[in-house]
C-alpha cells in the first residue's frame, strides 16, 4: 500500500473511536424490551450468526476468489457437534461449542486438501457434493442425528459467569463474538497470509513464481471459513435450542453467498451489511408473500448488473469520487491504494 | 442376476438424464465460460413446460415435441438476455454465477406460483413395462435411453460437423477474434443458450413420468454437477461417461443402502477427486497465465 501514514490524530482515528463508541452503546441499550421486540431481538441474534458464517465466504471469495458451497455443510458440522455433545453427553454448553468447532476445524482442514486438488469452477462443483454428502448424513443417520426430526431440547448457551436466558442475553454475547470475528478478518487482510490469498486470486501462476504455495494458501483459507462456519453453527444450535437438516442444505449455501455479494465482496463491513439486510428484510416485506422470493431472485441479477461490487463497493466508488473531487481543488497529487476494510 | 441388469438399466438412464443437463451445462461453460448454477431450475422448468403442453394444452405427442422445442428455445434466449447478456462485460465472473444464483430462486418461485407446489403427475411418454425373468423395467427407462443417446449424437454432429457448430466453437474459443472474421457471435451464444435449454428442458421432460414434477427436480443438477466433475476437465465427452457412471454408482448403491444413496454418490466422487483430481478423462492441460 502507497498510503503514507500520517502523525498524529487523522479522520481515520476519529472514525475508528466513533464506531467503538457506537458500538459500546448498541451493546448497552439495543438488548432492552423497549427498544427492540423480543421476536426482533432473535431475528438480530440470527442475523449475526449468519454474518459470522459469512465473514468465512468473505476470506474465501472476497480474498481468495474461490467459489464456495460448502458453508451450510460446515454449519451443520458445527450445530450437530455441539447439539450431541450437549445433549447425548450432557458436556457443559462452552466446552461442547469449543470441542466442535475444533473438530470442524480439522475435519475442514482435510475436506480442504481433498477439495483443492480441483480448481476454480470443479472447486465448486465439488463443494456442492460436500455439502450434500453432509446434507444426507444429517438427514438420515437416525442414531445419531435424529434424522428429519433433529435434535431438540440443546441447552442454553452458559458461559459460567452468564447464563443466556432470553435473547437479549444471547444478544450481548453473539454481538462480542461477531466483533472479534469482525475485527480478526479484518486483521487477516493486513497479514502476509491475507495477502498470499489475494494474489492467488488475481493470478495463481505469478503468486507461485513469487514463491507462494498457492496450494495451502488456499486449503488454509478453507479451514479459515469452516472454523467460523462451525463456530456460527454452534451459536445457531444453542440460540434455536432446536436443530433439524434443513438449515445446512445446499440452497442455504447460495444464500450465504449472496449475502456476501450484497453487501460487498470486497468489504468485511459489507458481510455486516449484507447478512443483517438479508435477514431483517424478509421480515419487513412479509406482504410481498408468496411473491417475495420471486422478488428476491430478481433483485440478485438486478443487483449484480447494478452493482456488482456490493453496497460498500457502491459507498466507496462514491467516497472516491468526492475525494478526487477535493483533491482536484487542492490540486494535490493523488495518493493510489485505498484499502477497504 | 436379472436384479443386476434392471439396475444397470436404470442406471444408465438415470445416467442419460445427468447428462443431458451436463452437455448443456459444459456447452454453456465452452461458450461464455461461466456456470450456470440455474441448471436444475431449467430442467425442472422443462419438465414443467412439458406437463403444461401434455396435459393442460393436450396436444399429441408429435405437437408436444415441436411446441416443446420452440417454447424451450425462447426459455433458453430469455433466460440468456436476463442472466448473461447485461454482465458479459462484467470484469468479475462471480457476479455472473451469483445472478444465476438468484436466478434460480427466482425460476424456482416463479413455478411454485404459477403450478403450485403439489407435485404433478405426468402420463408416461411410453407406456407398459418390460419383463426379463424376475426383472421388470418400464419402457420409460430405455426410451429415455434412445432420446438420450439420440440427442447426444445430434449435438455431437452440430459441433463437430456441422458450420454453424463451427461457428459456436470459434465464439467459445474467442470471441474478440470471432468478432473480428465476422462471426455473429451474440448469434452464436443465443444458440448455445437455446441449445443447452432443449437439452436439459428434454431431460425434464424424460424425468417428469418418473419422478413426478415437482420443485425438487431441480435437485437432479447437483448429480450432473458431480459427472462432470468425475468426468474430467470440460470435455463433452468425460462429462457424459462421468454422468452415466455417477446413474450406476446411484442405482447399484441401492443394493447396499436406500437411504444413504446421495451419500455413497458424493463420497465415491471425492474419493476419485483424491486420488485422480484431474478425473477420468482428464488431461493436464497447461494453465495461461
Amino acid at each position: 500500500m502507497l498510503m503514507t501514514r500520517k502523525k498524529g490524530f487523522t479522520l481515520t482515528h476519529a472514525g475508528y473511536i466513533a464506531a467503538a463508541v457506537l458500538c459500546v452503546l448498541i451493546f448497552i441499550f439495543l438488548p432492552s424490551e423497549d427498544v427492540v421486540s423480543r421476536y426482533m431481538a432473535k431475528v438480530i441474534n440470527e442475523g449475526f450468526i449468519y454474518f459470522i458464517a459469512v465473514l468465512g465466504l468473505c476470506v474465501m471469495l472476497g480474498m481468495g476468489g474461490q467459489v464456495t458451497f460448502s458453508t451450510a455443510g460446515m454449519m451443520g458440522i458445527g450445530a450437530y457437534g455441539t447439539a450431541i455433545l450437549a445433549t447425548r453427553f450432557g458436556m457443559p454448553t462452552l466446552p461442547a461449542l469449543l470441542i466442535s468447532v475444533v473438530v470442524g476445524g480439522i475435519f475442514s482442514f482435510v475436506m480442504g486438501l481433498a477439495l483443492f486438488r480441483l480448481k476454480g469452477s470443479y472447486f465448486s462443483f465439488a463443494s456442492i457434493g460436500f455439502t450434500t454428502l453432509l446434507y444426507t448424513i444429517f438427514s438420515n443417520w437416525m442414531e445419531v442425528t435424529g434424522g428429519p426430526d433433529g435434535i431438540s431440547r440443546i441447552p442454553a448457551l452458559d458461559l459460567g459467569f452468564l447464563s443466556c436466558d432470553n435473547y437479549y442475553d444471547y444478544f450481548r454475547v453473539y454481538f462480542i463474538v461477531a466483533i472479534i470475528c469482525f475485527l480478526v478478518v479484518v486483521r487477516m487482510r493486513k497479514t502476509s497470509f491475507g495477502r498470499a490469498l489475494a494474489s492467488v486470486r488475481d493470478n495463481e501462476i505469478a503468486a507461485r513464481s513469487f514463491g507462494i504455495n498457492a496450494y495451502m494458501t488456499k486449503v488454509f483459507s478453507f479451514t479459515i471459513a469452516g472454523v467460523l462456519a462451525c463456530l456460527a453453527g454452534a451459536m445457531y444450535a444453542l440460540h434455536a435450542g432446536y436443530i433439524s437438516p434443513e438449515p445446512f442444505k445446499y440452497d442455504q449455501s447460495t444464500i450465504y453467498l449472496i449475502m456476501v455479494m450484497l453487501g460487498g465482496v470486497d468489504s468485511t463491513f459489507g458481510a455486516f451489511i449484507g447478512s443483517m439486510l438479508l435477514t431483517i428484510l424478509p421480515e419487513q416485506m412479509r406482504f410481498l408473500q408468496s411473491y417475495y422470493k420471486l422478488v428476491y431472485g430478481v433483485g440478485v441479477i438486478i443487483l449484480m448488473v447494478v452493482m456488482p461490487m456490493g453496497i460498500m463497493g457502491m459507498v466507496h466508488a462514491l467516497r472516491n469520487k468526492i475525494r478526487m473531487i477535493i483533491k482536484r481543488k487542492k490540486t494535490a497529487p493523488v495518493q493510489a491504494g485505498t484499502e477497504v476494510s | 442376476m436379472y436384479l443386476y441388469i434392471q439396475l444397470a438399466i436404470t442406471g444408465v438412464s438415470m445416467g442419460m438424464l445427468y447428462a443431458l443437463m451436463a452437455m448443456g451445462l459444459i456447452l454453456i461453460v465452452k461458450a461464455v465460460g461461466v456456470l450456470n448454477f440455474a441448471h436444475g431450475q431449467l430442467f425442472m422448468l422443462g419438465s414443467y413446460l412439458t406437463f403444461m403442453l401434455t396435459h393442460q394444452w393436450n396436444l399429441p405427442l408429435w405437437g408436444v415435441v415441436l411446441c416443446g422445442i420452440v417454447v424451450f428455445a425462447i426459455c433458453g434466449a430469455a433466460y440468456m438476455f436476463a442472466c448473461y447478456w447485461p454482465l458479459r462485460n462484467s470484469p468479475w465472473k462471480v457476479t455472473v454465477i451469483i445472478s444465476t444464483l438468484g436466478a434460480s430462486i427466482a425460476l424456482e418461485e416463479l413455478v411454485r406460483i404459477i403450478w403450485g407446489s403439489n407435485p404433478l403427475t405426468m402420463k408416461p411418454i411410453v407406456e407398459g413395462t418390460l419383463y426379463i425373468g424376475s426383472a421388470y423395467l418400464s419402457y420409460q427407462y430405455l426410451f429415455i435411453i434412445l432420446i438420450g443417446g439420440g440427442l447426444m449424437a445430434f449435438v455431437y454432429f452440430l459441433f463437430e460437423k456441422s458450420f454453424i457448430g463451427k461457428l459456436m466453437q470459434a465464439t467459445a474459443q474467442d470471441r474478440y477474434a470471432a468478432d473480428l472474421i465476422g462471426i455473429p457471435t451474440v448469434v452464436a451464444i443465443v444458440a448455445t443458450y437455446m441449445i443447452s435449454m432443449c437439452l436439459s428442458g428434454t431431460g425434464g421432460w424424460l424425468a417428469g413420468p418418473l419422478f413426478l414434477v415437482s420443485q425438487s427436480l431441480s435437485s437432479f443438477a447437483q448429480k450432473a454437477f458431480a459427472g462432470i466433475v468425475l468426468g474430467g476437465f470440460g470435455s463433452v465427452k468425460g462429462a457424459i461417461v462421468g454422468c452415466i457412471l455417477i446413474g450406476l454408482i446411484e442405482s447399484f448403491s441401492l443394493l447396499i443402502t436406500d437411504s444413504y444413496k446421495d451419500a455413497i454418490v458424493f463420497l465415491v466422487l471425492i474419493i476419485v477427486l483424491v486420488v485422480r483430481p484431474t478425473g477420468i478423462f482428464g488431461e493436464k492441460i497447461a494453465e495461461k497465465a
